[in-house]
């Protein structure tokens, strides 16, 4: 026998199981996989870097502490996503106040206006594309602006994604087409 | 890549949202050991598991007991350890720790289930003070569902 611990490259759902059994490197492991999505959703639903840090800290420790509630019905990803989702309405439940346009990732900067349909190309050319994005996914109602996240950015089936927000494939479908629409629109009348 | 080389307003919102599907927040970055450090230590409540000591009895919170469990069996690579169980009595004395492995494959499983066995009663009689705890108190369920290399 040689003392060679469990590979913490190993699958997600054999982490997960690990970190029930008290492997916090294996848990570590996880956390590096997924948190920087799981905090990319966060900062987008939530109005400030505070309440995003807040809910993925409450996220992960739900489920670190319920790891070994996990029983394999839904990918690992999937799983996590449905407990930040709860932490993220959670959060925003204890703000009580309407998200507001994402700020620059230190959040020092003052918020950006969402860009209008009249403003000049140019004035995009300086600033930052993805930028531009995140002020106008902040104009989306928070459902449709969750379920766009989950499909486009994470890459989720619509199943998984009505999975995560507790919701129907129906509701997912239109949904994500009205984000769609909306995005589609605003990023047109910048041309 | 300047805005005005893209092409329709489509290929706009798909460059914009495969940026943003690259990109990592540097608030994730800042936090992330913080909040990972946090996870870990917040306190996992379950039930106590009795011990005695020459001076009186003491508990062990089943989650460390499992994960003393689970640093034992690592060692050993022909089990990966999948569940562990502590079923205590009314007065938390254990009455039975079940372990679920998975066997490594080509491993003779009954005398691999006795080796964990053996290991298991002999880690708890130290860490529970019981030197007459018996081996019978592990009762030790190999699945076979999946192999794994040793």
């Amino acid at each position: 026998m040689t003392a060679e611990p469990f590979p913490t490259a190993g699958p997600d759902d054999a982490l997960v199981r690990r970190a029930a059994l008290g492997d916090d490197t294996a848990f570590a492991t996880l956390v590096a996989r997924h948190g920087a999505a799981l905090y990319r959703y966060a900062r987008r639903l939530l109005p400030s870097t505070q309440d995003a840090e807040d809910a993925v800290q409450d996220a992960l420790t739900a489920a670190w502490l319920g790891a070994d509630g996990y029983r394999g019905d839904a990918s690992v990803r999937t799983w996590l996503f449905g407990i930040q989702t709860n932490c993220v309405r959670r959060t925003a439940r204890r703000r009580a106040r309407a998200a507001v346009p994402v700020a620059e990732d230190d959040g020092r900067r003052t918020p950006q206006r969402a860009p209008t349909g009249d403003e000049p190309v140019e004035h995009l050319l300086a600033t930052d594309l993805r930028a531009a994005l995140d002020r106008v996914l902040a104009e989306l109602p928070g459902p449709q602006r969750a379920v766009w996240l989950l499909v486009e950015v994470e890459g989720m089936s619509y199943a998984d994604a009505a999975h995560v927000l507790r919701t129907t494939h129906a509701a997912v479908r239109g949904a994500l087409a009205r984000a769609r629409d909306t995005l589609a629109r605003r990023f047109a009348a910048w041309r | 890549m300047a805005l005005n080389d893209a092409g329709p307003p489509d290929d706009l919102l798909d460059l914009a949202t495969a940026r943003l599907r690259r990109h990592t927040d540097d608030g994730w970055v800042t936090v992330a050991p913080r909040v990972l450090t946090s996870a870990l230590s917040a306190a996992r409540t379950s039930q106590p598991v009795r011990g005695r000591h020459a001076e009186g009895a003491y508990t062990v919170a089943a989650h460390v007991l499992r994960t003393s469990v689970r640093a034992r069996l690592d060692v050993d690579t022909r089990v990966q350890v999948r569940r562990l169980t502590f079923r205590t009595g009314p007065d938390d004395a254990l009455d039975e720790v079940v372990v679920e492995v998975s066997a490594a494959y080509l491993q003779p499983l009954a005398p691999l289930a006795a080796d964990v066995r053996r290991t298991v009663a002999g880690h708890l009689r130290d860490v529970l003070g019981d030197p007459d705890l018996p081996d019978a108190v592990v009762t030790v369920d190999v699945l076979v569902t999946d192999v794994h290399r040793a």
